[in-house]
């Protein structure tokens, strides 16, 4: 009685489900339908089961897309950092005691570009067949020797705003020392960030040269009475700009805008904004742990992570940090000696070697920042001055005017010469307001799921929604058959059926209308024979005829 | 002693009839003896030259020409002519006489006195009476007096008539009449004077009687109107014109006077000059003129000029000439009065050997002169003789007592004598002729004039004997002179000139004067005159006969072909003109040689190199720098290629993981035809060919230059998404080495074409294997079959799809100069070479600043499970299809199928 139960209700669900091919399996009227009808069940249902896969594992790869956007609107003008390429006055080096030990390399250094050797102690003599050798061994031992100097005793050595910085304007308005960040760089010396202080809110509403920063800049590689004042190991005369966001590292020594003197330089820069999708769909984080964090001060970015794990390596294999890079609390600097310098050597590129040095992409794990603005510049040259122009100037801290009142030139045209070969210009401008915001999100979600899902499922099964709740519905049904032990009917029996007064009337009704049918089919019969006999005698006569 | 010569004819004076000339007179000794010698002299027939009017007969000069052909006496039957020699005489025919041959010999007129001019008629049967019929202008008994007035001089209906012993005539005027011929008037109208203007007046202008009309009226028709109206008793003395009216009156018509101006000032209408007014409005009034009258002189005074004595007479003048009078006198009487008397002509006698005889018309005399004797006077006696005129010459006697000969041609002088031997038989054909006498016989000298020899002047000289001509040039003799025919090159009159060649002339084409046909390109060179021609001598850089030709030019030619290649000259020369051109005609050299002969000629990486870094370690230049060779930028160095075994990686961002380079560029080793000087730097994928116009950047000498470089990938689906190439296998032809790229595809499609076109493929780029390269002979082939046929990417024939991966690089760049003092130039010897050697060496910098690149990858925009997902949701929702319902449907169709079947069988 019990399995007779549960067959009555599957019979009874399947007459209702809205499930495809259950019907018919149900109702199947022989053996063999009824086998094919379940076997085209089992391959729909094996065909559902194998997109559902491939939706499940499409999800959980968690693809990502880049949304494009192009942006018009109101920018803050981005931090414009100028520096000298020379970092420090020789005339001061040479004769300021704090500075000894710098003056002491550079004579070395002078000595050992003509081929007279000595025994250095920072191993200048070691190279004397490669110039590159030398001069890369030079320039290490001069940021070695300015680290153990302190920034107090480094002043009188460092260009102030007024030795670097003759003019200054922001759209054609007149800036000055207060709108610029003062900080001392290791390779360059002090540096001039200009827009640097949150206080300050310079932003540009159109685009164009016009309206953006202008500085008149003098490096001063010879000065007024004629007397070099560039460090030996300098090789360039000019300046070392840098074109940032608000907060990001000006990472000079590694990028970098090079303007040279006798030149106006005009960089225009566009902004490109990236945002990234955390974990899952991408990698981006927004800072390292406190623990390895070395630039603490400045926005997370790419470059601020390969430089702490290059600093954390070069203090795990030299024991001594490497002051081109940011310092820890508890780090100790390299020495200006030889073994600290070959130390650092060691650790330059060597790929081809059987042991070559760390891989930053591949042992740093780091990661992409979820938020970085990105300034691409555009150089392009003039020159400057002109030869019929006059360096004229507002500021009497500096060198001054091409006037015949300034007393630190004989003559205009000396004025005119020097600052060709001192001065330059730069202009840094907005290209243009709008700017490229590349917005990283979620490729497949959720709602992608279910709709390729409902396709998938309607496609084959036919299921939806109702049919899950039919399916529940059975479920519950079947849980109260179990539950009473199969007492409650759904329907009636068989027997009962026909043992009920309405079906027997029914089949008396039926029987009569079988008698008359028959008697009709005997008349259609023969008024069929009539029409015969008329063609018959149709023809006899034709035949008389 | 003695010479006599004697005439062997009776003929003067040579012996030839009617005095003919001899051309050449003969002699012949006839006798000689101690005393005397005689000589006979004479003339052969053949040599008589005639005079004119004497012609050849049967004997040379013998028969004079007709001269009376045409009548020059008259009528030939009252008239008898005869011919002479150049002339003719009349003489009366038999039985006539007088001047014209008219009167009968024995009539009265035969001896008549009629004048000359008129006629003799005589009286019948008598011999002795006549009668002189005379001309109009003639009168008398013979017609001896003249009839002055038959010309009738007088004008103006004067009378004439001779007065004085009919000596003078005199014109008797009419009235109003005087002068010599009544030519004058009497009487002169002076002119009117002009008054004021009128108004017009209707009344009394109406009621006026004298006045008429005329459309050109004029004030002085007015007043000659006013003087014909006049009589004696009343004079008309005012004259009012209003328009073309005229009014005459005694008094003024009008009185109301106004203004000149506007109607006043009418002109009238035969002289604008004038006035006249306007009729119905103005009037202008005139005073009229006066009659003034010459008086009569003759009239005054009676006594003027002996009238009452008979001596003269008197005739009336103007008051203006000779006081009014003239005066004509009788033929005894003279001067201004007639007061001086004068004797008769023929008192005394002034014939001298005649009679004098008178005419008393005019008181004049004439000679009738005896025999023997001539002139006015008759004081000269005759003297023309037979013998007076020799050889034919007409004699004739002058006034003066002398004659004058009329000589024939030929003969001049004074009694025709002298003979010009020279003026017959032209005995000098080209030179000046002088006669000479010797005795009788006259000959000539001939001085010749230049360029004629002989005898007679009759050789023309040969100037070309000796031969004046110099350099074998041909000598053509002429008329005093010659002609030489120089040869080429050869100038002068005598051919003695060479004709300079070396001259300056101007060059269109360069616009400016060339010194010499050598110096057109060669300023050094010397030009050396020669026959037809010229020698050059040329300066060090220029070579060939005219210095044109570049010594570089000609050791190239030399060099590729071994000889000077005459369609490559003009090549070349564009070469030197334009050296931009040559960038582009060099590969067509080199690519001749081989990779090694090229690599050969270029640079080596010691020679650009001081030092090259990645990651701040410095590199091998042997083992990290891969030296190859292209047929335009000549030997490159790559670092990080793809033949090399090692592969270098970015392992870190910024300049200190970057590459850096310290490098010269070496232009003292410069071809001459470069223009600038840098590094070239390529920045491209590993497997990327780089060819000659590849996107480069320059890095600029004593400086830095920093190139910052971003990398984008893209990534193309094919098959049914588009068409892509995986491999270079996958098209025609390609053969460059590396990876597929559209433009090495481009490239070979390009040399396909060339190959086709010029048989032979550009040394520009690579070549098929078994393909040969174009020469510089071929270079314009190349170009123009280049230039027909466009770019290759618009051919149909090439087919050149973008890559299904790869990789471009995109720039920014920054540049800053070395310091103008390096630490090596100060502690250097030679400050300024160290400098100048530093600013040719630069630096470059090439820094990746991001390690992060972007990617652009095509994805197909529907695949199988989202088109099965997208297909099963729209049938779901829109007709609850699913799988299972196309079977069903199918069931359907099956039983239809199986119901109609039954239906057939039954």
């Amino acid at each position: 009685m019990r399995g007779g139960g549960f067959v009555q209700i599957f019979k009874d669900f399947s007459n209702w489900s809205t499930v495809a091919v259950v019907p018919h399996v149900a109702n199947a009227n022989n053996k063999i339908s009824r086998i094919f009808w379940i076997a085209i069940f089992l391959f729909v249902l094996g065909m559902f089961a194998y997109e559902l896969y491939i939706l499940i594992a499409k999800f959980f790869s968690y693809p990502a897309t880049v949304n494009t956007e192009i942006l018009f609107e109101k920018q803050i003008f981005p931090v414009v950092t100028v520096c000298n390429m020379n970092p420090y006055k020789y005339s001061v080096v040479k004769s300021n005691s704090a500075f000894s030990s710098v003056n002491t390399l550079m004579t070395t250094y002078s000595d050992a570009t003509v081929g007279t050797f000595s025994t250095d102690k920072w191993g200048l003599y070691a190279d004397n067949d490669e110039t590159y050798d030398l001069d890369s061994r030079a320039a290490d031992a001069l940021v070695l020797e300015a680290n153990l100097i302190s920034d107090t005793a480094k002043v009188p050595a460092l260009y102030t705003y007024a030795d670097l910085i003759q003019d200054c304007s922001f759209a054609g308005i007149p800036c000055s020392e207060s709108d610029f960040t003062k900080f001392i760089d290791p390779v360059y010396g002090a540096c001039y960030s200009f827009n640097e202080d949150a206080s300050l809110n310079y932003s540009v509403s159109r685009e164009g040269i016009q309206f953006g920063l202008k500085l008149m800049l003098t490096v001063t590689q010879t000065k007024t009475n004629g007397n070099t004042d560039s460090l030996p190991t300098t090789k360039l005369a000019g300046a070392r700009i840098g074109v940032n966001s608000r907060g990001s590292s000006p990472g000079l020594d590694s990028n970098g805008i090079d303007a040279g003197v006798g030149y106006e330089s005009a960089v225009s820069v566009s902004l490109t904004q990236n945002v990234r999708a955390k974990k899952p769909y991408g990698t981006c984080v927004d800072r390292e742990p406190d623990s390895s964090d070395y630039y603490k001060d400045f926005i997370y970015t790419l470059e601020t992570c390969f430089n702490g794990c290059k600093q954390r390596d070069t203090i795990a294999k030299c024991q001594c940090a490497n002051p081109r890079l940011a310092l820890g609390s508890t780090d100790t600097a390299c020495q200006p000696i030889k073994a600290d310098l070959d130390c650092l050597q060691t650790l330059k590129g060597n790929q081809t070697s059987s042991t070559p040095n760390i891989d930053l992409l591949v042992e740093c794990n780091c990661n992409p920042p979820c938020d970085e603005s990105t300034y691409t510049p555009t150089v392009s040259l003039a020159q400057f001055p002109s030869t019929s122009y006059y360096v004229a100037t507002s500021s009497t801290a500096g060198v001054g005017s091409c006037s015949s009142t300034n007393s630190k030139f004989s003559s205009k045209s000396d004025c005119q010469k020097w600052y060709n070969n001192n001065g330059m210009i730069i202009q840094v401008f907005l290209e243009t307001l709008s700017y490229e915001l590349y917005t990283e999100t979620a490729g497949y979600t959720v709602s992608n799921v279910i709709n390729d899902l409902g396709g998938q499922a309607g496609l084959w099964l036919g299921l939806s929604v109702i049919s899950v709740v039919e399916m529940t519905g059975l479920m519950l049904v079947m849980g109260a058959f179990c539950v009473t032990g199969g007492a409650i009917k759904m329907a009636p029996d068989d027997d009962e059926i026909e043992n009920d007064h309405r079906i027997k009337d029914v089949e008396d009704v039926k029987k009569e209308i079988d008698h008359l049918e028959k008697k009709h089919g005997e008349m259609e019969s023969g008024s069929d024979g009539e029409v015969d006999d008329i063609e018959n005698k149709g023809d006899e006569e034709k035949k008389k005829k | 002693q003695t010479i006599e010569y004697v005439a062997a004819s009776p003929n003067p004076p040579h012996g030839c009839p009617n005095y003919g000339l001899c051309t050449d007179v003969t002699t012949t000794l006839v006798s000689s003896t101690n005393v005397s010698t005689t000589y006979k002299y004479g003339c052969a027939p053949e040599n008589c030259y005639c005079v004119d009017g004497t012609t050849n007969g049967t004997e040379p000069c013998d028969t004079i020409v007709d001269q009376c052909g045409n009548d020059p006496c008259g009528t030939p039957d009252k008239f008898n002519c005869t011919s002479k020699i150049e002339s003719y005489d009349c003489t009366c025919q038999a039985g006539f006489t007088g001047e014209k041959c008219d009167s009968e010999i024995g009539s009265a007129c035969a001896t008549s006195q009629c004048r000359e001019g008129s006629t003799c008629e005589a009286s019948d049967n008598s011999t002795t009476g006549y009668t002189c019929r005379c001309t109009d202008k003639q009168y008398g008994t013979y017609c001896e007096n003249d009839n002055l007035c038959a010309d009738w001089p007088c004008q103006n209906g004067g009378t004439c008539s001779m007065v004085l012993s009919n000596s003078n005539w005199i014109c008797n005027c009419t009235e109003g009449w005087q002068g010599r011929r009544c030519e004058t008037k009497n009487s002169v109208l002076s002119s009117p004077v002009m008054g004021k203007c009128y108004k017009y007046d209707y009344v009394k202008i109406g009621t006026h009687q004298t006045k008429y009309k005329d459309d050109k009226m004029t004030s002085d028709k007015c007043n000659e109107y006013a003087q014909e109206k006049s009589t004696d008793d009343k004079t008309l003395k005012y004259l009012t014109l209003c328009g073309e009216w005229c009014m005459v009156s005694e008094d003024m018509l009008v009185k109301d006077d106004v203004s000149m101006k506007d109607d006043c000032k009418k002109s009238c209408g035969g002289d604008s000059s004038e006035y006249c007014g306007k009729v119905n409005s103005r009037c202008i009034v005139y005073e009229a003129g006066e009659m003034e009258t010459d008086p009569n002189a003759c009239e005054d005074n009676s006594t003027l000029c002996g009238a009452e004595l008979g001596h003269g007479m008197c005739i009336n003048w103007q008051s203006d000439v000779t006081d009014g009078f003239a005066c004509i006198c009788e033929p005894l009487w003279t001067g201004p009065d007639c007061e001086n008397p004068v004797a008769s002509a023929c008192t005394p006698n002034p014939c001298v050997n005649g009679t004098c005889v008178l005419n008393e018309q005019y008181n004049k005399y004439k000679c009738d002169c005896d025999d023997g004797f001539s002139g006015d006077n008759c004081e000269y006696s005759k003297t023309c003789t037979a013998a007076t005129c020799l050889y034919g010459g007409t004699c004739t006697e002058t006034n003066n007592g002398g004659f004058k000969c009329d000589c024939l041609n030929l003969y001049s002088g004074n009694r025709c004598e002298e003979i010009n031997r020279c003026n017959y038989g032209d005995p000098c054909v080209n030179g000046k002729c002088e006669t000479t006498v010797d005795g009788i016989t006259t000959n000539y000298t001939c001085t010749c004039d230049d360029g004629w020899t002989g005898a007679n002047c009759e050789t023309m000289i040969d100037f070309c004997t000796p031969d004046p001509c110099k350099y074998n040039s041909t000598c053509t003799p002429k008329f005093k002179g010659y002609d030489c025919t120089c040869l080429t090159g050869l100038t002068g009159a005598n051919c003695s000139e060479i004709i300079d060649l070396c001259v300056p002339y101007w060059d269109n084409e360069a616009w400016k004067w060339i010194k010499s046909p050598c110096n057109s390109k060669d300023d050094m060179a010397n030009c050396t005159k020669k026959i037809n021609g010229f020698t050059c001598s040329c300066g060090e850089k220029w070579t060939d006969t005219l210095c044109d030709l570049n010594v570089l030019i000609k050791d190239v030619l030399m060099a590729i072909y071994g000889h000077v290649d005459l369609t490559m000259i003009t090549l070349l020369n564009d070469l030197m003109q334009n050296p931009s051109q040559i960038k582009d005609m060099v590969p067509f050299i080199t690519g001749l040689l081989t990779d090694s002969e090229r690599s050969d000629l270029s640079w080596d990486a010691g020679d650009l190199f001081n030092w090259i870094a990645f990651e701040d370690q410095r590199l091998d230049l042997n083992r990290d720098i891969h030296k190859w060779n292209d047929v335009v930028l000549g030997n490159c160095f790559t670092f990080n290629h793809r033949d090399r075994n090692f592969t270098y990686l970015m392992r870190r961002p910024g300049r200190h993981g970057g590459i850096q380079a310290f490098m010269k560029t070496r232009q003292d080793e410069y071809a001459p035809w470069y223009d600038t000087a840098a590094i070239n730097v390529f920045i491209h994928n590993r497997d990327d060919y780089v060819f000659s116009e590849s996107v480069r950047y320059n890095a600029q000498p004593n400086a830095q230059s920093t190139i910052n470089i971003f990398m984008t990938r893209y990534t193309r689906l094919g098959g049914n998404y588009g068409k892509c190439i995986k491999k270079p296998s996958e098209v025609k032809n390609y053969y460059y080495p590396g990876a597929y790229t559209t433009d090495g595809c481009l490239r070979t499609c390009y040399q396909d074409r060339m190959k086709e076109e010029c048989n032979c493929m550009d040394p520009r780029y690579p070549q098929a294997p078994n393909s040969t390269s174009c020469q510089l002979s071929e270079r314009s082939c190349v170009t123009e079959a280049s230039e027909a046929a466009g770019d290759p990417s618009t051919w149909s024939s090439c087919v050149c799809p973008l890559p299904c991966s790869n990789q471009e690089y995109s720039v920014t760049w920054s540049k800053a100069n070395f310091v103008n003092l390096p630490i090596t130039c100060e502690k250097s010897s030679d400050v300024a070479t160290c400098q100048k050697q530093y600013k040719d060496q630069l630096m470059v910098s090439i820094i990746l600043p991001q390690l992060d690149f972007k990617i652009y990858a095509e994805t197909p925009a529907m695949d199988f499970n989202k088109f099965l997902s997208q297909l099963g949701g729209q049938l779901g929702v829109l007709m609850g299809i699913n799988v299972v319902t196309f079977i069903e449907v199918v069931f359907l169709f099956f039983g239809m199928f199986m119901v109609l079947c039954q239906k057939y069988e039954k």
